[in-house]
């Protein structure tokens, strides 16, 4: 006997991960780590002791960089320019239609 | 001939002046009197709560008096009434009961009109030749006759066809254009009434119900002998032809009446051309000049004033010779006019509706009459729409929105409520039915039963549908699924609450077995068990058997936990190297927490089983591995939080499972557990966790406690070989006891920890010496020396400190060891008890 039921369905992967640190990729360059406490059909997903990272990139620096046109410089100013802010939460709620991707987080 | 008197002809005199002054001189002042003024008495004459008929309306399909009809139609089932007021007017002429009945009164304006007509009361009686065509033009008449169509003709063709056909026969409805069908071939009942007045007019017309019913069949059999089209507009046509003559007379009389309240539009030279002039006028131009009678008649009617009908001749009679001729151009347009009239189902209506409202209510107050017609008014309205569902209608409403609510599988499919209630309502909750038909009541708002006394009525009902219910949804629940077809990737799916629409539906084929998905997976043996993957599955797996088995545990049926044993994995057999998939369950904390949940309904061979895989596994048990301080000499012998976060969730489920279980068990049983432990674990190294230390605590704990409580109970063997476990264990231990206080637990190692962490070694070492003879207490008295004197120095400068509480503890948590051995500690000194 194999021992494991083979998923029936995508949803059956995220279900192996409940109660597990899972990553999630948000639209709106958004992401986020957490518990995962509950899902549903729609990606609704309920994370617990969750951290939020926003990127975000400058406006200006990306207007220099595009005045520079310099290939070496833009690699440089993309870099130095993403800012990330993080968020911590205890709990929280995240709208299915804003998930990307849902994955399992190595400890 | 000018337009609005405006000379045409004339070339503009380009004056400048004068266009100014265009309007106002070329003006007739046909729109300086309102309308208002013509219409002053259309509510008395034709009643308040009419509407404006839409005849006049080509291009609406559908007029608001046939939309309205259809209403009326399905409120009221007895449809023979119907025809009722005909047949008074029409087949008993000569009866003169039912004179009154016809008696024309207007519905709203009934109070105003009636005092009005308790003066008339007190007038002459009219010649009753007199009253006649009056009464023709302004009840009976174009209620039932196609405009060209007089009474004198009905006479003629009733007599012609045996004198007893209905007068709905006579009603051609799909003669004129634009007016409403009314007459139904599938509705014979209904034929050549709005069936807004079926309602109306129901007691005054049942008397002649039967007879009416009896009429109908053999009209259409008349009907169906004519070939083309409405065959009783071509009849009625024929014989109007043949009878013109007759005809005419009556017209201008009628017209008069029709004539009077409502301003002609159209210009006609007899007509009044302006229709600001006073009503009084009306009657005048009407050119009926041997009628010296019409004239006050038609203006009374005019002016709002009622005619006391009951003293009006029986229909039919000789009134035809009262009327000379008339012009032909006037009767024509008079006719014209009096169609539109007749053909407007409001209008026609009206009278009647006077008829039925006024004579019950004569010897009433104005105050009670008010409230009547208030009464009846709201009446009207709340069963306007009503009776358009039938009863079944009805069920099948509820049915279906009940069906969403109610559940086969509660606890499952609507959990949280269900404990909710519980929570809320202890005890309670044992007529489900009735609960969700009282919630179904309140929530929606019905009282099926109207008034309250009814309403256990409505709950019956309520509860009726719901085990109905429970049936639908019991079917839909087998259904839905079905429908995808193999080799689809769509299927026809209808989204609820519980199961919402799926985008994709893929059907597994149904002999899909296990061998095959061994096939699709390549290497199965590698996947299974051992990839953190594979654990996840199994604990899914095992949660799902879990709910399974808790279901079927509330509802107090016999539970199999094979599957569920099965699913643990406890017999597996695995290498060293591998993680035992149990005992990898173990490491994930929902994991954990199944067990807990899991352990209570295993057989007692099943739980002997997982508790000795557990101990056989110990020192791989994730909380013991993870759990060792000798894990992390590089981080200063310091447990990582989530290691400890893990640890506490282990104590809080599995240990207090197990602790729970072991204090039960019998000697024998935790002799194999202690056995098995020791010979397949390192037990120095499972001493070096807070988990093991403690497992191995609980274990000799038990055995003492049974050995000194029922010592005679227990066979020589048993005890000889509990003996020599214990000498094994102390074995492995001695001269390294030292080693079970982790750095930062050791009071010689460590300056700061809180009172409660050391407790569980303490207990441990309480619980060996408790085990052990004098010679072992003093090896371990020997051993642990530092410790205990490191413990009281702490307790004594704790309480130089004035933390006597910490202090307190301290030497509490070391005497749990020295008690054992008749000793107790103080923060000074140790003595005897």
């Amino acid at each position: 006997m194999s021992g494991i039921a083979a998923p029936n369905e995508p949803l059956d992967m995220i279900r192996l991960s409940l109660d597990e640190k899972v990553y999630v990729k948000l639209r709106g360059a958004r992401e986020m780590v957490g518990k995962l406490h509950g899902y549903d059909s729609h990606c609704n997903v309920v994370l617990g002791d969750a951290v939020e990272t926003i990127y975000e990139v400058d406006d200006t620096t990306l207007e220099t960089k595009v005045s520079t046109l310099c290939g070496c410089s833009k690699k440089q100013t993309r870099t130095n320019k993403l800012q990330t802010t993080t968020k911590k939460s205890d709990m929280l709620f995240i709208r299915g239609d804003s998930v990307i991707l849902i994955s399992t987080v190595s400890e | 001939m000018s337009f609005f008197g405006f000379d045409t002809s004339g070339p503009p005199k380009a004056d400048k002046d004068l266009q100014t002054l265009d309007f106002e001189d070329t003006y007739e002042g046909l729109g300086e009197h309102p309308e208002e003024e013509e219409d002053a008495f259309n509510d008395e004459t034709f009643g308040a709560d009419i509407k404006t008929g839409r005849d006049f309306d080509f291009g609406t399909a559908q007029p608001q008096a046939q939309h309205l009809s259809y209403a009326q139609a399905a409120q009221k089932p007895i449809v023979e009434d119907v025809l009722k007021p005909m047949a008074s007017l029409w087949s008993d002429q000569t009866v003169p009961e039912q004179q009154p009945q016809r008696a024309p009164t207007s519905g709203p304006k009934v109070l105003s009109l009636e005092e009005i007509e308790a003066q008339l009361m007190g007038r002459p009686v009219q010649p009753p030749q007199m009253m006649q065509p009056q009464m023709y033009g302004q009840n009976g008449y174009p209620f039932i006759m196609p405009p060209n169509v007089n009474p004198q003709q009905f006479q003629q063709f009733q007599q012609q066809f045996g004198g007893q056909l209905p007068p709905g026969f006579m009603f051609p409805p799909q003669g004129y254009p634009g007016q409403p069908p009314m007459f139904m071939p599938g509705m014979p009942n209904q034929q050549g009434i709005p069936p807004q007045l079926q309602q109306q007019h129901l007691h005054q017309f049942q008397q002649a119900q039967a007879q009416q019913a009896q009429q109908v069949p053999a009209q259409f059999q008349v009907q169906h002998g004519q070939p083309q089209g409405p065959p009783q507009v071509q009849q009625v046509q024929q014989q109007q032809q043949q009878q013109q003559q007759q005809a005419q007379p009556v017209h201008p009389q009628a017209q008069a009446q029709a004539q009077a309240p409502i301003p002609a539009p159209a210009p006609q030279p007899q007509a009044p051309a302006q229709p600001a002039e006073t009503q009084a006028q009306a009657p005048a131009q009407t050119p009926a000049p041997s009628q010296p009678q019409s004239a006050p008649r038609a203006q009374a009617s005019s002016n709002g004033q009622k005619l006391p009908l009951d003293e009006f001749p029986v229909l039919g009679s000789a009134s035809v010779r009262e009327h000379p001729t008339q012009p032909a151009q006037q009767q024509s347009y008079q006719q014209r006019q009096y169609s539109q009239h007749s053909q407007n189902p409001q209008y026609l209506q009206n009278p009647q509706n006077r008829g039925r409202i006024q004579r019950p209510r004569q010897d009433l107050t104005p105050e009670e009459r008010e409230k009547l017609i208030i009464r009846s008014n709201k009446v009207a309205r709340i069963t306007r729409s009503s009776g358009f569902m039938t009863p079944r209608d009805k069920d099948f409403v509820t049915r279906f929105q009940l069906s969403q609510i109610v559940s086969q599988d509660p606890f499952n499919e609507d959990f949280y409520h269900q404990i909710f209630k519980i929570l809320r309502n202890p005890g309670g909750g044992a007529e489900d039915m009735s609960y969700i038909a009282q919630k179904y009541l309140d929530q929606s708002g019905h009282r099926l039963g109207g008034k309250n006394r009814r309403a256990d009525v409505a709950l019956q009902r309520m509860q009726q549908q719901i085990s109905k219910a429970v049936t639908v949804a019991k079917e839909r629940g087998e259904r839905t699924g079905t429908l995808a077809r193999e080799g689809a990737l769509g299927k026809v799916s209808i989204g609820s609450i519980r199961q919402p629409r799926k985008q994709l539906v893929v059907k597994r084929s149904e002999n899909a077995t296990e061998d095959e998905l061994k096939q699709l997976n390549r290497n199965p043996a590698k996947i299974s068990k051992f990839t953190r993957q594979a654990q996840l599955n199994i604990i899914e797996k095992v949660y799902s058997i879990l709910l399974g088995l808790e279901t079927l545990e509330r509802e107090a049926k016999p539970i199999s936990t094979e599957e569920l044993f099965e699913a643990l994995h406890v017999l597996d057999v695995v290498s060293d190297e591998e993680e035992h998939p149990f005992i990898s369950l173990l490491g994930y904390e929902k994991g954990m927490r199944l067990f807990s949940r899991c352990f209570h309904l295993l057989t007692p061979d099943q739980k002997n089983a997982c508790l000795l895989c557990l101990f056989g596994n110990l020192q791989k048990l994730n909380v013991v591995l993870r759990g060792s301080y000798k894990n992390y000499e590089t981080s200063n012998f310091v447990i990582p939080e989530a290691v400890e976060k893990k640890i506490n969730v282990f104590q809080m489920t599995v240990m207090k499972t197990l602790v729970l279980y072991i204090s039960e068990a019998s000697f024998e049983q935790v002799l194999r557990f202690i056995i098995e432990l020791e010979s397949s674990n390192s037990v120095l190294f499972v001493c070096t966790s807070k988990i093991g230390l403690s497992l191995i605590t609980v274990l000799i704990s038990r055995l003492e406690l049974i050995k000194q409580e029922s010592n005679a109970n227990l066979s020589e063997a048993e005890l000889e070989a509990w003996s020599l476990t214990y000498d094994k264990l102390f074995a492995n231990l001695e001269e390294r006891l030292v080693l079970i206080y982790p750095p930062t637990l050791s009071s010689s190692k460590s300056a700061s920890f809180k009172p409660d962490d050391d407790s569980y070694i303490w207990q441990f070492l309480a619980s060996v010496a408790l085990a052990g003879k004098l010679q072992h207490q003093r090896v371990i008295v020997d051993e642990v020396r530092d410790e205990i004197f490191g413990i009281m120095g702490k307790a004594r400068v704790l309480s130089e400190e004035g933390n006597s509480l910490d202090s307190a503890k301290f030497i509490g948590n070391l005497n749990l060891f020295l008690n054992v051995m008749g000793l107790k500690a103080s923060e000074t000194d140790i003595s005897e008890l």
